[in-house]
C-alpha cells in the first residue's frame, strides 16, 4: 500500500515535471525570435563595441590594427572629452532636477479628487513625450533664434529691447536644452509619479485628515514618505536616460557654440562619423561609448545600492516599530 | 513530440521568421520586368536636373528603371557609412559622405570604370578630371567628375534690387574697408532691417573654404605651405579675415543670424532680401534662382586692401562612382554613357557650375543664368592647381588617408565660430594648435608609411602660391 502511494506519487512527480518541460519548451520556442533577434541587435554590437575599442579601425578597412589600451589613454588625455562628460553631467544634473520635480508637481496637482479634467491635462502634458526629439529640436531651434519668435514676442511686449542669441551665449545654450529636455520628457516622470501616488491607500490619507493633518502634514509625512521607493526608480531611470541624449542636442545646438554643449553621445558620433577634418575613427569612438556605458553602469549600481541601503533601513525601522507596538 | 525535434522545429521557425522580415533589397527586377538601377545623389544642384535625366533615360530604354534617393547635404554621413559597411552601397552614387575613392578603393567598394573611360573619352574632360588620388586610383579610373576641377571657387553675390531700393549703387567694394563703409550704410538706410551681409557659418565646409580664400591673399602660404609641406592655420591672414568678421559683426554689416543659419537658409534668406550681400560658392547662382532671386551679381570676395591673390586649391571632390556590388554593370554602363550625353548640358543650361566635359562636347553653351559666364569668369581666376603629391609617389595616397583620420576633428570653422562668440580669447594660439596638430597627424601617418613615404613628398620648392602647379614643375621640383 505504501509502495503504491510511492509509485503513485512519483508517477505524478514525473507526469507534473514533463508537463513543465513541454511548457518550457513551448515557451522558449515562442521566444527564439526574439532571443535571436535580441542578440544579433543588442547583445553583437555590445560586445564588437568592446572590441573595436580596442583597435586602431576606421570602420571601412579590415579589423587588424590592434593597439589595446591606446584609444582610452587617449581618451583620458583629450580635454574635448572631459568637456563633453562635464556637459554630460551638467545636462543630467539640470534635466533630472527640473524633470523629477515639476513632474512630481504635476503628477500631485492632477491626482487631487477636486481637480477637473484630469484626463485632458494628463494628455496635454503627456503629448511632447510622444514627440519625435529631433523635430522638437529643429522647431525650438527655429523658436530662439535670433529672429525666431521667442525673441520677437519678448521685444513685442516690452521685456527686452534687444533680441537675445540663445543659442549663442554656452550658459543660454546649455539652460535652453536642459528645458527644452525636461519639457519634453516631463509627461513621462508626471505618469510614473500618479502610478505612485495611486498606489497610496486612500484610508491613509482619510485617517490622517480625521486626525486634523492638513494638506502639507499630509503631503510631508504620509505622502512623500511613501512615495520614496517609487521616487527613487524615477530618479535612476530619468538620470540614465538623461546620459543618452543626442537627437535633441544634434538638431538644437549641434553641441555648440564652441562645444559649450557638446555630450558625450554627441562627441561619439562625431568621431565615428566624421567627414569634416578626415575620416572616421570608429576604434575610438567606440572606446568613448564603451566609457559611457561604464559610468552609466556604475551610476546606476552606485544609485541601486543606495536605493538597497535605504529600503534596509526602513525595513529595520519597520520590524522595529512593529516589535514596540507588539511588546 | 521530442524535446529535439521542438528545438528544431523553433529554430526553422526563428529563421524562417528573421528571412521573412528581410526586404527584398537584391532584386534587380521591378515587377513589370524591368532591370532597376538604384542611385544615391548628394551634390545640391544635381538634384534639380538628374530627375529630368533620368525621365528621358528611361524613355530611351524602356527597359531600365532608376530609382534616384537625393540625400541632405548635412546627414549624409550616416548613410554612407552604414551603405559601406554592409557592402550596400547604390549602383551608382556621387561620392560623399567622408569617403574619397582612395578610401572607397581601400574598402574594396567600387569598380574601375575603365571599360567606359577610354583614352578616347578621358580627353573630352577638362584637364585636371583625371588625377591620381582623386578619380583614379593604379592607373585605373574609378568615378568620373561632374564638375570642372575650378568648381569650389567662393565669390559674393549681391542683391541688385534690394540696393537699388536702398537707393544703393549696385557694386561690391573690393576692400574690407569700403565693404565695412558700405555695410553700415545698407543698416541704417533701412532702419536695421537689412544687413550687408550673410555668411551660413553653420556650414563648416563654407565658413573654412571662405575664409581661407581670402587669408590667401593676404598671407599666400596659408593652408598648406607646399614648399615645406606643412599646414599653417596660424597666418595673418585667417586671423585678420577673423578679425574682419567680428568687426562686420559689432557694426551689423553682418547679420547675427550668420552664425546661426547653415548654408541653405542663408540662400533663402538672401533670396529673400534679408541681406544685401552673401558670401557663398559658385554653384548657388542656379539656387537662387530657383528661390526667385534672377537680379543679382557676383563678384570676388573682397580683400584686406583690395591687394593679394586670393586663390582655392583644384580638385574633384563631386564625382559619380559605382558600387563593385553591382549586379547591373551592363545597364549601368548604358547610363553612365547617357549621362556623359546629357548630364553636362543640363549643369551648363542651369548654370550649376562649369562641367568637367570641355565645352566643345557640350551640346548646348548657352546657359539659362544670366550670371553663367561672370561665375565661370571669377572660378578660373580663383581656382588654381596645387601639386599633387600621388603624381610623385602613390604610397602618399594612404598616407594621406591616414592623416585625416588622426588629424584633430576641430576645424578652422569650429574655431572661427568659437572666436565669433566670444568663447576663443587667443584666436592665435588655437589656430597654433590646429597647426601643430595637423602636423603631428601628418609625420605620425609618415611614418606609420615604413619608409615608403617622406615629408620630402609634400615638399615643392618652386611652387609658387596661386599659381598652377603643371606637369614640368614637377620635375624641376
Amino acid at each position: 500500500m505504501k509502495d503504491s502511494r510511492v509509485f503513485e506519487q512519483k508517477n505524478h512527480n514525473k507526469n507534473v515535471f514533463s508537463i513543465n518541460r513541454k511548457r518550457y519548451i513551448w515557451a522558449y520556442t515562442f521566444m527564439m525570435p526574439q532571443i535571436i533577434w535580441f542578440i544579433g541587435l543588442s547583445i553583437y554590437p555590445i560586445i564588437m563595441s568592446y572590441v573595436y575599442a580596442f583597435y586602431d579601425w576606421n570602420g571601412l578597412e579590415e579589423l587588424d590594427n590592434f593597439i589595446g589600451l591606446a584609444n582610452f589613454k587617449e581618451l583620458l588625455q583629450t580635454p574635448e572629452f572631459w568637456n563633453a562628460f562635464q556637459n554630460s553631467l551638467i545636462y543630467a544634473i539640470g534635466f533630472t532636477t527640473v524633470s523629477v520635480t515639476l513632474g512630481l508637481i504635476l503628477a500631485l496637482i492632477l491626482n487631487e479628487p477636486k481637480f477637473k479634467a484630469k484626463g485632458f491635462y494628463r494628455t496635454i502634458f503627456f503629448l511632447p513625450v510622444v514627440t519625435t526629439a529631433a523635430i522638437v529640436g529643429i522647431i525650438m531651434q527655429t523658436m530662439f533664434g535670433t529672429q525666431g519668435t521667442v525673441n520677437q514676442l519678448l521685444i513685442a511686449l516690452g521685456i527686452m529691447q534687444k533680441p537675445v542669441s540663445w543659442l549663442l551665449d554656452p550658459i543660454l545654450a546649455m539652460i535652453l536644452l536642459i528645458v527644452v529636455g525636461s519639457w519634453k520628457n516631463i509627461g513621462i516622470t508626471m505618469i510614473y509619479w500618479l502610478t505612485g501616488l495611486q498606489t497610496i491607500p486612500q484610508d491613509i490619507h482619510e485617517a490622517a485628515q480625521i486626525d486634523g493633518a492638513g494638506y502639507w502634514k499630509r503631503l510631508r509625512y504620509i505622502t512623500l514618505p511613501l512615495l520614496a521607493p517609487i521616487g527613487f526608480t524615477i530618479l535612476l531611470l530619468t538620470l540614465t536616460s538623461s546620459m543618452h541624449v543626442f537627437d535633441l542636442v544634434k538638431t538644437l545646438t549641434n553641441g555648440g557654440p564652441y562645444y559649450s554643449t557638446e555630450t558625450l553621445e554627441l562627441y561619439i558620433y562625431r568621431y565615428a562619423f566624421a567627414s569634416v577634418g578626415g575620416g572616421a575613427r570608429t576604434g575610438f569612438a567606440s572606446a568613448a561609448g564603451v566609457l559611457l556605458g561604464l559610468f552609466v553602469f556604475l551610476i546606476t549600481g552606485l544609485f541601486a545600492a543606495i536605493g538597497w541601503t535605504i529600503n534596509r533601513r526602513r525595513k529595520n525601522n519597520l520590524i522595529k516599530i512593529n516589535r514596540g507596538i507588539q511588546t | 513530440m521530442k524535446p529535439l525535434y521542438i528545438l528544431m522545429y523553433a529554430l526553422l521557425l526563428s529563421i524562417t521568421f528573421i528571412v521573412g522580415c528581410q526586404d527584398d533589397e537584391n532584386t534587380s527586377k521591378d515587377e513589370e520586368g524591368k532591370t532597376v538601377i538604384t542611385m544615391w545623389n548628394s551634390l545640391s544642384g544635381l538634384d534639380v536636373y538628374l530627375p529630368e535625366i533620368i525621365t528621358s533615360f528611361e524613355k530611351e530604354y524602356p527597359d531600365i528603371r532608376v530609382d534616384l534617393e537625393n540625400l541632405p547635404v548635412e546627414a549624409q554621413e550616416q548613410q554612407y557609412q552604414a551603405a559601406v559597411q554592409e557592402n550596400k552601397l547604390p549602383d551608382l552614387f556621387t561620392t560623399g559622405g567622408g569617403y574619397g575613392v582612395p578610401q572607397l578603393v581601400a574598402a574594396d567598394q567600387i569598380r574601375s570604370l575603365d571599360e567606359v573611360f577610354t583614352n578616347e573619352v578621358k580627353e573630352k574632360f577638362v584637364t585636371g578630371s583625371f588625377e591620381s588620388g582623386q578619380t583614379v586610383m593604379d592607373d585605373k579610373v574609378y568615378a568620373f567628375p561632374v564638375f570642372s576641377p575650378s568648381h569650389g571657387a567662393f565669390m559674393t553675390y549681391y542683391n541688385k534690387d534690394l540696393l537699388e531700393e536702398l537707393d544703393i549703387k549696385p557694386e561690391v567694394p573690393d576692400s574690407w574697408e569700403g565693404f565695412m563703409e558700405l555695410g553700415q550704410e545698407i543698416y541704417e538706410k533701412s532702419d536695421g532691417t537689412k544687413y550687408g551681409l550673410l555668411i551660413g557659418m553653420q556650414a563648416g565646409w563654407l565658413i573654412s573654404d571662405v575664409t581661407l580664400q581670402m587669408a590667401k591673399a593676404l598671407t599666400p602660404k596659408t593652408e598648406r605651405d607646399w614648399t615645406t609641406g606643412e599646414f599653417n592655420f596660424a597666418t595673418e591672414g585667417v586671423i585678420e579675415t577673423a578679425e574682419f568678421y567680428k568687426t562686420m559683426l559689432d557694426n551689423n554689416v553682418m547679420s547675427i543670424q550668420s552664425l546661426e543659419l547653415g548654408a541653405q537658409d542663408v540662400y533663402t534668406q538672401f533670396a529673400n532680401g534679408h541681406s544685401a550681400f552673401m558670401f557663398a560658392g559658385n554653384y548657388v547662382g542656379a539656387q537662387l534662382k530657383e528661390r526667385g532671386l534672377e537680379d543679382f551679381g557676383v563678384a570676388k570676395l573682397p580683400t584686406k586692401n583690395g591687394e593679394g591673390i586670393q586663390y582655392g586649391e583644384k580638385a574633384t571632390p563631386e564625382m559619380i562612382a559605382v558600387s563593385k556590388y553591382t549586379d547591373n554593370w551592363e545597364e549601368v554602363k548604358i547610363f553612365i554613357n547617357y549621362l556623359i550625353d546629357h548630364m553636362y548640358d543640363y549643369i551648363v543650361e542651369s548654370g550649376t557650375s562649369a562641367p568637367a566635359l570641355k565645352l566643345e562636347h557640350v551640346g548646348t553653351t548657352e546657359s539659362k543664368l544670366a550670371q553663367f559666364n561672370e561665375i565661370a569668369e571669377i572660378m578660373n581666376e580663383v581656382m588654381v592647381v596645387a601639386p599633387n603629391p600621388a603624381q610623385i609617389n602613390p604610397d602618399t595616397i594612404k598616407v594621406n588617408q591616414e592623416h585625416g583620420e588622426m588629424a584633430p576633428k576641430e576645424g578652422l570653422d569650429t574655431i572661427i565660430n568659437g572666436y565669433l562668440t566670444g568663447q576663443i580669447k587667443d584666436l592665435g594660439g588655437t589656430l597654433q594648435e590646429l597647426t601643430d596638430a595637423n602636423n603631428k597627424a601628418l609625420m605620425d601617418a609618415i611614418e606609420q608609411s615604413e619608409g615608403k613615404v617622406s615629408i620630402e613628398d609634400y615638399m615643392y620648392k618652386n611652387w609658387v602660391p596661386g599659381q598652377n602647379y603643371v606637369k614640368e614643375d614637377y620635375q624641376s621640383r
